[in-house]
């Protein structure tokens, strides 16, 4: 007679296998497959299979949009985490605070949290465009698949006139600063959303101005609040003003409506919506920045944290610890403190990269 | 104010790689495979596929549903730091459950609660039918779920995944991390512990 059935093949029956012709013709090995269906009819009765709850996804996907845990520098001017730095003459003021290990796999996000909790950011290139659906990669390589509807606000950049700038526009400019960091020779004046959040920058008194400290650096943001025959003036949301000279070859860039179709693959894009369960974003608002983003970088540089270094009597304000070699990756984890839940504000400020 | 030269033609200089859209349905490594890259939808997916299993072995383990629920987000978190780190000499369920166990360990370490450990475990051969049998030959299912809520974690274990689970001998081996001529002693081993306690509980 042939083998009597193995410890594989009695739980292969007992879930419910077919047994070898053996089976048929052993009382013994028959006897064993019934032990065995009680035990396994036990099993299953203890732990029936669940429908897998939501919550444990959510929480660890809220993780993963958490990571990576960043520890926060503390220092005199950390206050002013998360300064526009936006271009590449910028840098000067922050660097993200990153882990140093290269041997630990670090976790990028792929969408970044808000105050709002209906609402994600997901921000990188525009890889594909298809019908109503878009995929973005970050700065970390993740792709992520964005859902537009017909409520779907969607706008790309475009160039305008500066004559379009009045009293009160908000704009961020870039261009070649001086020594003391109050005129900018503009090179390009985009105009930032009104919703957007400005940069709260730390009044530290005359001993070191974050805005001179930018604007040396060649950038300033805030409203436009006078005009002049070459230029005009822009006060920054610590008080600070900065003049702004324009030249025939100064670029303005603004937000202009658009289509899926009429944004450009290869571009940094921004799309804030809801997180689906099945892990695409279905957009409120999509927002592509073209033309802004001129160093040919995957995202604005937006430093999560100042350096906590003052400048030292005699030094410049340029003098003060050299620019990173590149920008961090992906945005701050606190740029959208403040903004609730203003689907737009949290776009033109993935946008444009203020910070409180 | 002056006026801007129109510069829309501005081409993009950036070279840049992007990840192909993966296909809707991929098998559980290619899932991994899209994980590693960092795609959410993909741990979406396999969290579906796979939550419900190891959810329900884990409540069978360690008996609470609560705490099983928090080992299972550790657990997915896990796999989506190291989804690069699977190799597929064994199945994707598996290795996910042998996951969970380690990071069921270290939530119960910060109990402060013990898991039965391995080796205090005496692997009891099969010995064939004998006395203990009479009792789940008269058992019925429901007795048998009440029983198995008196052994010891690596009976529960083992009944766990091949019954609950469904998982091969080799499979549970892999999830286990022990041979699987260790798992085939111990499943015999947790049903005579079944049917002792079931005698105990005088269901026999
Ligand atoms: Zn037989």
């Amino acid at each position: 007679m042939m083998a009597h059935l193995t410890m594989e093949e009695l739980a292969a029956c007992a879930n419910g296998a077919p047994g070898r012709d053996h089976l048929a013709a052993c009382e013994a090995c028959q006897a064993e497959v019934r032990r065995w269906q009680v035990v396994a009819e036990g099993v299953r009765q203890a732990a029936p299979a669940y429908l897998p709850p939501p919550q444990p996804l959510r929480h660890a996907l809220a993780a993963i949009d958490g990571a990576p845990v960043r520890r926060r520098r503390v220092g005199l001017l950390s206050a002013a985490a998360a300064v526009v730095l936006a271009g590449t003459a910028a840098y000067a003021l922050g660097t993200a605070d990153r882990a140093v290990d290269p041997s630990r796999p670090v976790t990028v996000a792929a969408v970044y949290s808000t105050d709002c909790p209906d609402l994600k950011v997901a921000a990188g290139k525009l890889t594909s465009v298809s019908g109503s659906t878009m995929v973005l990669t970050t700065a970390g390589g993740m792709s992520i698949t964005v859902r537009a509807g017909v409520g779907t606000k969607i706008t790309h950049q475009v160039t305008g006139d500066l004559g379009e700038l009045a009293e009160g526009t908000h704009v961020m400019v870039r261009g070649e600063g001086t020594e003391a960091g109050d005129t900018i020779r503009a090179r390009q004046v985009a105009i930032t959303p009104d919703a957007m959040k400005l940069p709260g920058l730390p009044n530290l008194g005359d001993r070191f101005n974050v805005t001179r400290r930018m604007a040396a650096n060649g950038t300033v943001m805030g409203s436009v609040i006078r005009d002049g025959q070459d230029g005009f003036t822009v006060r920054a949301g610590d008080g600070t003003e900065v003049r702004v000279v324009t030249t025939t070859s100064t670029r303005l860039i603004k937000q202009e409506s658009t289509v899926l179709g009429g944004l450009q693959t290869g571009e940094y894009t921004v799309a804030v919506g809801a997180l689906e369960d099945d892990g695409t974003l279905s957009a409120r608002t999509v927002q592509q920045n073209a033309l802004t983003d001129e160093a040919g970088r995957h995202a604005p540089a937006l430093p999560s944290g100042l350096r906590d270094r003052l400048p030292e009597p005699g030094e410049g304000l340029r003098d003060l610890p050299p620019l990173p070699d590149a920008p961090p990756e992906g945005l701050s984890d606190d740029l959208f403190d403040g903004l609730g839940c203003d689907a737009d504000a949290i776009a033109g400020t993935a946008v444009y990269g203020a910070g409180a | 104010m002056n006026s801007s030269r129109p510069d829309g033609a501005r081409q993009a200089v950036v070279t840049f790689d992007s990840h192909p859209v993966e296909p809707r349905e991929q098998d559980d490594p290619q899932l991994l495979q899209a994980i590693a890259r960092g795609d959410r939808g993909a741990l979406v997916t396999l969290y579906q596929r796979h939550a419900g299993a190891v959810l329900a072995h884990l409540t069978l383990v360690t008996g609470d549903h609560g705490l099983s629920e928090e080992v299972l987000q550790d657990t997915m978190l896990a796999v989506w730091r190291g989804a690069g780190s699977y190799r597929s000499l064994s199945s994707v369920r598996s290795w996910i459950i042998a996951i969970a166990r380690r990071q069921a360990r270290d939530r119960l370490r910060r109990r402060r609660v013990t898991m039965v450990g391995q080796e205090s475990l005496a692997e009891r051969a099969a010995t064939g039918p004998g006395p203990e049998d009479i009792a789940l030959d008269r058992a019925k299912a429901g007795e048998v779920a009440e029983a198995i809520k008196a052994l010891g974690v690596p009976h529960r274990e083992v009944l766990g995944l091949v019954f609950g689970t469904g998982l091969t001998l080799a499979e549970t081996a892999t999830a286990l991390e022990i041979p699987v001529g260790t798992v085939k002693s111990r499943l015999a081993a947790a049903r005579a512990a079944l049917a002792r306690a079931m005698t105990e509980r005088g269901y026999a």
